[in-house]
């Protein structure tokens, strides 16, 4: 028999009080090990649904299972173990009084022997750059290191699914390196990832699948590179492509724009002048 | 003349062995598009914060140097003095969001400044407008999503109409249509109404190439300030400076390596990209007849 797949989301709808429908009749089946990008305009429903899949909230309609189980029966202790979420702002997570205390709470929390929590630590505080920082007060810290403790804090719990809400946001180009390299081992090693980003070069990068939210629905579904390298859907759901993308699609063959997702790509379809055919 | 001098400033937090900004001097033109850019710990925060009197009016700290804002030492306004003249968007949007509707919120600025109501309600339907948030005027700020309170925090700063609008990080949490969308009207309010504008990022792809001047911060230094072709010349200096160098400029440096292009062909963004490239392919294809 085959696993189950680690999240699975049946017809979920979800209403705010205020009576903003933010999911109308969402399905979604993540297997695990997947790498979803989870993209969307602001107010799409994006971190509405993620929030279903960790218990913070639970679907008015639908269903919700993580590993099989039923999430509006689930504790959110027990969900914990399986669901790791960094949030978009840091200073929702943050709340102890040093970077080392903030990255053990988790594998405190699961269970985990002084030794592996001690670990833990020091390996997550290493790939973020953060081992001579542990002493210091978290909200002492620029928006950008808060930030790197949070994804220490979040890859150390070392769950099956973890959903990174802006992962890079605010971080500048050596920590936003290291915080994708650490996100790139827990991705080797079998975890599940949604990342929700407007970076589209970011989830060419990491994600090998893509979903599209709309008005609280999903509006596509499939490979990374042939939804990446699609202007006309993008553009339809108010997503605009990446310069490299815009300028491969108006100069390029549509066969080499399908292939463009780094710089060396687009500069090999130069040197083989793939150009789109004179009108 | 400059509407903002900060001449020689140097400036520590309490507690803080090192200075968070160290012998800066930086003016502000009328009208001008600004890019403030550097990595993280940069100093970019502590200045965008000193462009509006938070430091020293409300935040406390070391200060050596001179700000002088539309003429005045900063320290000599009285509080919310300075409001009328720079607007600020914090980096963090929800530190700033305080009142129970999204109107009220955009409203908010203009009511302290006596402006009549006819008035006041014209700029808050056109800064919702600006930020495409106009369908959410009635809701509660609290229950908007990260980059519509991004939007929220903007339109509250655009309606005070000041004559320099200062936004620390504003990009993060906006959709790609938004970031253009805001590229665009910031760049039509220092162009029709000499509106100065101040943007602080760490990540330039996308509107480097419509920035009058490009100020790069590290360490709390100013490090250089010019065109933005020759603020960002080379992607490697860039990057120790924390900064991400934009795609393009990263093919434009390839293809001059590779011979596909001149050095004079240099490329930053889309417009220049696209017109570069056109006259290489026309060229080939001209060579092939």
């Amino acid at each position: 028999m085959n696993p189950p797949p680690i999240a699975d989301l049946t017809d979920v709808s979800f209403t705010y009080e205020d009576g903003t429908r933010a999911l109308d009749g969402v399905s979604l089946r993540i297997k695990s090990g997947e790498r979803i990008g989870l993209i969307g305009e602001n107010g799409a429903g994006k971190s509405t649904l993620c929030k279903h899949l960790n218990g913070l909230f639970h679907p008015a309609k639908g269903k919700v299972l993580i590993d099989g189980e039923d999430v509006a029966k689930s504790k959110a202790s027990h969900l914990a173990r399986t669901v790791g979420y960094l949030f978009q702002n840091p200073d929702h997570q943050i709340f102890k009084s040093t970077v080392y205390d903030e990255v053990a709470f988790g594998p405190k929390n699961i269970g985990l022997r002084d030794n592996e929590v001690a670990d833990r630590v020091e390996r997550y505080l290493e790939l973020t750059g953060l081992s001579d920082l542990a002493k210091s007060p978290p909200l002492m810290l620029s928006f950008g290191l808060r930030r790197m403790v949070t994804i220490a804090s979040v890859l150390s719990m070392e769950q099956r699914l973890i959903i990174l809400d802006e992962p890079t946001a605010w971080l500048d180009y050596g920590q936003a390196v290291l915080a994708k390299e650490a996100i790139r081992g827990r991705l080797a090693s079998g975890a599940a990832m949604i990342l929700v980003t407007h970076d589209l070069q970011l989830v060419a990068e990491m994600a090998d699948r893509v979903v599209i939210m709309s008005g609280g629905r999903v509006v596509a579904d499939g490979d990374a590179k042939k939804i990446l390298s699609d202007p006309d859907i993008l553009m339809k759901y108010g997503l605009d492509p990446p310069p490299l993308t815009k300028l491969a699609n108006e100069l390029l063959s549509e066969e080499a724009a399908s292939e463009i997702f780094a710089v060396a790509d687009f500069i090999n379809a130069v040197k083989k002048k793939k150009w789109k055919a004179s009108k | 003349m400059s509407i903002i001098s900060i001449r020689q400033v140097s400036f520590r937090y309490p507690k803080q062995d090192a200075p968070a900004l160290s012998n800066v001097s930086l003016d502000i033109f009328p009208g001008e598009l600004l890019a403030l850019i550097g990595g993280d710990r940069a100093g970019k925060t502590t200045l965008c914060h000193m462009l509006n009197g938070l430091i020293p009016n409300l935040i406390r700290g070391e200060l050596a140097g001179e700000i002088i804002i539309d003429g005045k030492p900063s320290s000599s306004y009285p509080q919310g003095g300075i409001s009328r003249i720079v607007g600020l968007s914090l980096q963090d949007p929800e530190s700033q969001l305080f009142t129970a509707t999204v109107e009220e919120e955009v409203a908010f600025g203009p009511e302290n400044l006596s402006i009549p109501p006819e008035e006041i309600d014209r700029r808050v339907t056109w800064a919702l407008e600006v930020m495409g948030i106009e369908n959410l005027r009635k809701k509660s700020p609290s229950a908007l999503s990260g980059g519509q309170k991004q939007r929220l925090a903007i339109a509250s700063v655009l309606s005070m109409l000041p004559k320099v609008i200062v936004l620390d990080e504003p990009l993060g949490m906006l959709d790609p249509r938004g970031r253009r969308d805001l590229i665009e009207i910031l760049s039509r309010l220092a162009k029709e109404k000499g509106i100065s504008v101040v943007i602080s990022e760490s990540r330039i792809d996308e509107f480097i190439e419509i920035c009058d001047r490009v100020a790069i911060m590290h360490n709390g230094s100013l490090i250089s300030s010019g065109s933005p072709s020759d603020a960002i010349a080379s992607s490697d200096t860039l990057k120790t400076y924390g900064i991400e160098p934009p795609r393009l400029q990263i093919l434009s440096e390839l293809m001059i390596s590779e011979n596909l292009i001149s050095q004079k062909q240099s490329f930053l963004g889309e417009r220049r990209a696209n017109e570069v490239l056109k006259s290489l392919i026309d060229r080939e294809k001209g060579g092939v007849v």
